[in-house]
């Protein structure tokens, strides 16, 4: 089977998928022992309030009725209500998806500007102290909790050091008396467009901890992935001659190995964007960042239906998508894979 | 392009203000703003809606002041009330504050049926015999002047409104951020997730001095340890929630200082009253004499609260100063267990309170631990808000034994309370321990009806519902909370106000600088 | 053969530092009711006047926000975490295992129904379905620990499934079934055996992934409930306390990332004993 047949498969497959996963989703989340009247109306009820909330969000139709409902709006784009911010879930996903990526985006760029190297130069001074030092804080990278090492970069940043802040995407002054429009969505873009660099400058610091923390499982994978391909590949003949020749070590490693090594690495990357993509949930909650994370979080904790369900969505889609890329690029690499 | 030019808009205005060099305060707050209509709003906005709107009177220390009304007074058994309005009070939109605006506002309030809506629920007819007169005609005696006092569905907006549209279209407009009010300011900038700002309103009746602050800026944070950073450097001016254990640390810094009063808002604990074993009168008693109530004030709230010795709150009229507080008593409590006549080991209570709340956490801790000291085993469920109230709607049978919760008065009296917690109701709602008492609700229904008229009369009356829910035990008093908040030394002229939860009144706030 | 393997393995200094740790760990799982110095608190008896202090003599890792012995409760958290990691792993592979030896073995229709219902699993983002299900389930270290299981098995299914295909194209298992022994005997039998070694890699991994699962949904709330002492538990209490008392919220963590390095160090060896290029290149 060729690649654009195989292609055209998973994409078939993937969408097939997705609406399993909506469709799951949408039952677990009716299925709770929760009142999600409740939640729209606030701490405070009355009856008539509740009442009229539970007519307002169909509650008293039957579960097949109101999947039925919610499919038609699918198909237009319509996520529903969110119960608890009683705003359109497609918007609160809108603003929160671009806080998401641009962290994310930081993040992997880190990961991938750090681990290739490390991995590389551990690769060529193997079993010297670099390779295990470098080993051992990949290791420590993947295994990290997450939302305990950004408790402690908060720590020893804000509180001891006091040169990062604690949380945020930006400082609530700088916002107010240096404001800039948002166009993107991507804070350092859009500061960047208004030519407004004292938020420029502060956008990056309210990155940084936040970036760094979501890094260390990426930098942990690739770090390791890298390492061990150009070990691989260090061995082959074709090094040993292009050695033997007296070609300069750095063009070397950098031109001829790395070249080999990365296509498996960049499957890694992949994956890794994939993994991280979760991770930032729990980044998002220590950093009370404005992201899908923290959305998702506390539409799970106070079982906002519609929210739950688009984010699930939303998320499914990308993990797939991200999942179908890798599956294609590993079959263009290895065409043993297609059958 | 709309919102891009009124993005300009802000940042011209802004640009502009700061070039007078306008000041700003801060008031950082851990909970986003979701609607914003001063009819049906029940929840968090009342911080940014008791400053952009007024109410006819206000409550402070006991006392109802004038406000937007001047006086009132009532017929001789208090089913007619009669204000008179302020002359020469401007709504933000220009427009001069008339009879015809309170009616509109009041009616629509209850039209609306929104949760704050039922304290008007006396009223009959709304009567405007004058530009500057409003007559409330009520169907049984009621306390209108308190119950225009209140912080939330009592607020008087403009009837230019009505110009907008239906019903929904006028409900969509506030939600987005736009005010009709006569208050000292207007909203300017509203991010329900992050910053609400609003800006003085020049014409605004009672006048500004240079003191006053021209900005007043609502920022969402939702941590308790971040607020409390910024507030000492200075970056908010004031905050409030803070953590028990870094306000002790706080009383010492020179650069904040901690005003505080006692709320009316109270933690209790209720009994599901109709499920064994706390069905059984005598074991109730017993777990209420076991409960560690000062250790509770003294390393939970750290001192930063009170005891009640009742339901009402102290401070509120009505309270039950004539019974002693509830203290632990690990003797009595065992000694009333064995006169229950059942066994600790065969029970396992399920006790449920508000996973986010650190107080909650920390006093269920302490009863588990207490309740172990008498063999009973008890299950903490730390819940969100909605699970655990729906767990507590559905059948009383399979419902959790013990609930923690807040109570808030909406308008202050102890009716609040006592209605809302143990009157006899159809469908369950805030009666969490399903005590069904119709003496206790004879009792409380006189009391509020002559409350306006006879208060005397009416206290006697909430002291006797007092003493017969102390004997039947359905509820405890956990403690009672300070309103306490922490102010940057930059600012003065604050105190709290318990009648307003959370709401900071922006326009009394003075520059110390 | 494997002897001098494991030799080998062991002049390690990752190898050997990672399976002390894990040794010690669970160790300190088995014996913590007798040599905790503060029992009682270590279950959750709170003790307000000794709040928040921090490490002394008395309290070697200080006192949380209810005065409880902070090592004391570390301790303790390593039952759960283990308990919880073991049976995760566990139950995973119970399901998992024989869906995948099925799947590979009888191919076709009933692969193709299998692998797509695990793709189904697959494709959701993990923690997420773990959230959602715990929440769904209610709280408590049991619907916990369903939820990460629900999660996990697919991964073990499709790890031997693709094992055990290439292993049905081997000599030995086409003669067995010309030799007519049965389905269940071959898969068991002849297939498992060669697929154990990659599945006990993964499995010592997994222990390490499922051990911050854990940690992670306890965090939020779902798992173990207070006042127990579980590490993901203790962070999130701390969380509130930890700019001001640092140690509320940092030692829990750090016994976390411990165990979890030492099974990951733990099964990178495993893989590069397994892994027969590397496994050349070691003994050449």
């Amino acid at each position: 089977m060729n690649l654009a047949r195989y292609i055209v498969s998973r994409l078939v497959w993937s969408i097939f998928v997705v609406l399993g996963v909506i469709f799951v989703v949408f039952i677990v989340s009716n299925v709770v022992p929760s009142d999600p009247a409740a939640l729209w109306v606030g701490p405070k009820a009355t009856h008539s309030a509740i009442q009229m909330a539970r007519e307002k969000l169909k509650l008293d139709k039957p579960l097949l009725v109101r999947f039925g409902y919610f499919l038609r709006d699918l198909l237009r784009f319509d996520f529903g209500i969110s119960i608890r911010t009683h705003n359109p879930v497609i918007q609160d996903i809108k603003t929160a998806l671009t806080a998401t990526f641009e962290l994310l985006l930081v993040a992997e760029f880190l990961a991938v500007a750090l681990g290739i190297p490390f991995g590389v130069f551990a690769a060529v001074k193997r079993n010297k102290w670099f390779d295990n030092l470098s080993r051992l804080f990949a290791v420590v990278g993947v295994s990290l909790p997450s939302f305990w090492y950004g408790m402690i970069l908060q720590l020893l940043f804000f509180k001891w050091l006091g040169v990062l802040p604690l949380s945020d995407r930006i400082d609530t002054f700088v916002s107010l008396l240096h404001p800039f429009h948002e166009r993107t969505g991507f804070y350092l873009i859009d500061t960047l467009l208004a030519g407004n660099y004292t938020a420029f400058l502060d956008v990056i610091k309210h990155l940084m901890l936040p970036a760094i923390t979501l890094a260390a499982y990426p930098i942990g994978l690739i770090t390791r992935q890298v390492r061990s391909m150009m070990v691989e590949v260090m061995q082959e003949n074709y090094i040993r001659t292009a050695f033997a020749y007296a070609i300069p070590e750095r063009k070397i490693y950098f031109r001829y190995a790395l070249k080999n090594a990365i296509a498996p690495a960049m499957v890694t990357v992949a994956l890794s964007f994939a993994y991280t993509l979760v991770g930032a949930f729990l980044v998002e909650l220590i950093f009370n960042w404005p992201g899908l994370g923290r959305y998702a979080a506390n539409a799970i904790l106070s079982m906002d239906y519609p929210a739950i369900v688009g984010v699930t969505i939303v998320t499914s889609v990308c993990y797939v998508f991200i999942n179908f890329l890798v599956d294609v690029i590993q079959a263009k690499i290895d065409p043993r894979i297609r059958f | 392009m709309r919102r891009f030019l009124a993005f300009c808009l802000v940042v011209m205005t802004l640009a502009v203000a700061l070039g007078q060099k306008q000041t700003m305060v801060v008031y950082a707050y851990g909970s986003e703003m979701i609607t914003l209509d001063p009819s049906t709003e029940f929840s968090n906005s009342i911080i940014v809606l008791n400053n952009v709107y007024e109410t006819l009177t206000r409550y402070v220390d006991g006392k109802l002041l004038p406000l937007l009304a001047t006086e009132w007074s009532s017929n001789e058994n208090g089913t007619v009330w009669t204000f008179k309005l302020r002359k020469g009070v401007k709504f933000h939109d220009g427009t001069e504050l008339t009879s015809q605006a309170v009616k509109f506002s009041v009616e629509r309030t209850i039209r609306l049926a929104g949760g704050p809506a039922y304290i008007w629920d006396s009223v009959a007819e709304i009567e405007t015999p004058d530009p500057y007169t409003v007559v409330f005609k009520l169907k049984y005696p009621a306390n209108i002047p308190l119950v225009a006092s209140a912080g939330y569905g009592a607020f008087i907006f403009s009837p230019k409104v009505a110009e907008l549209g239906d019903d929904e279209a006028i409900a969509n407009w506030f939600n987005a951020g736009n005010d009709a009010g006569t208050g000292p300011y207007t909203i300017s900038k509203y991010d329900p997730k992050t910053q609400v700002v609003l800006r003085k309103f020049d014409a605004y009746w009672q006048g500004w001095t240079d003191k006053k602050f021209d900005i007043a800026v609502i920022q969402i944070v939702p941590d308790p340890s971040l607020r409390m950073q910024m507030v000492t450097a200075g970056k908010i001016h004031i905050t409030r929630n803070l953590i028990y254990d870094d306000l002790k640390k706080l009383e010492n810094n020179p650069n904040v200082y901690i005003a505080q009063k006692p709320s009316f808002q109270v933690l209790y604990l209720f009994f599901n009253t109709k499920k064994p074993p706390l069905s059984n009168p005598k074991f109730r008693a017993a777990i209420a004499y076991a409960i560690p109530y000062e250790e509770i004030i003294n390393h939970v709230l750290l001192g930063y609260g009170l005891q009640p010795a009742g339901i009402i709150p102290k401070g509120m009229f009505g309270y039950a100063s004539h019974l002693p507080a509830l203290s632990q008593d690990l003797d009595k409590a065992r000694e009333l267990l064995e006169e229950s006549g059942i066994d600790p080991k065969s029970v396992k209570l399920v006790l449920t309170y508000l996973q986010s709340d650190e107080g909650e956490k920390k006093a269920s801790e302490l009863i588990w631990s207490s309740l172990k000291k008498l063999g009973i085993e008890v299950e903490l469920r730390p819940m969100n808000w909605e699970q655990q109230w729906a767990w507590a709607r559905s059948d009383p049978a399979k419902a959790q034994d013990m609930f923690i919760m807040y109570w808030w008065p909406t308008v202050m009296t102890p009716y609040d309370f006592l209605f809302s917690m143990f009157h006899t109701e159809q469908e369950i709602l805030f009666n969490l321990s399903y005590y069904y008492n119709e003496e206790v609700d004879k009792l409380m229904d006189e009391a509020v009806a002559l409350e306006g008229t006879d208060p005397k009369r009416a206290e006697q009356l909430y002291r006797m519902v007092e003493t017969i829910l102390r004997r039947d035990l359905p509820a405890v008093p956990l403690y009672q909370i300070n309103d306490v908040y922490v102010v940057h030394k930059s600012v003065k002229g604050f105190t709290p106000n318990p009648a307003y939860p959370n709401v900071v009144f922006f326009y009394d706030l003075e520059n110390a600088l | 053969m494997s002897l001098k393997l494991l030799k080998l393995a062991f002049k390690n200094a990752f190898a050997r530092f990672s399976l002390l740790i894990v040794l010690i760990f669970v160790a300190m799982a088995l014996t913590a009711p007798w040599i905790v110095p503060y029992k009682e608190q270590a279950l959750g008896e709170p003790n307000m006047a000794e709040r928040l202090q921090p490490p002394s003599l008395r309290h070697p890792f200080g006192t949380d926000h209810m005065g409880r012995d902070i090592l004391s409760r570390v301790m303790y958290g390593s039952r759960t975490s283990l308990v919880t990691a073991v049976l995760v792993v566990f139950l995973s592979a119970l399901i998992g295992v024989p869906i995948g030896l099925i799947s590979a073995y009888f191919g076709g229709f009933v692969d193709n129904i299998l692998m797509r219902f695990t793709d189904i699993f697959l494709s959701f983002p993990p923690l997420l379905l773990a959230l959602l299900i715990a929440s769904t389930l209610g709280k408590g270290l049991f619907n916990a620990i369903l939820a990460l299981v629900v999660t996990w098995w697919p991964w073990y299914a499709r790890l031997v499934r693709s094992q055990a295909l290439s292993i049905k194209t081997f000599a030995y298992v086409e003669a067995a079934k010309a030799a007519g022994v049965s389905s269940a005997k071959i898969m068991f039998r002849h297939i498992l055996p060669g697929c154990i070694a990659p599945l006990a890699v993964q499995c010592t991994m997994d222990m390490g992934s499922a051990i911050l699962e854990a940690a992670a949904l306890s965090f939020l709330g779902l798992g173990v409930q207070p006042p127990k002492a579980d590490w993901g538990l203790m962070i999130s209490e701390g969380k509130a306390y930890f700019l001001n008392y640092w140690w509320v919220p940092t030692f829990p963590g750090l016994f976390v990332l411990l165990l979890v390095v030492s099974f990951n160090l733990l099964g990178d060896v495993l893989r590069e004993m397994i892994d027969p290029r590397l496994r050349r290149r070691m003994l050449v």
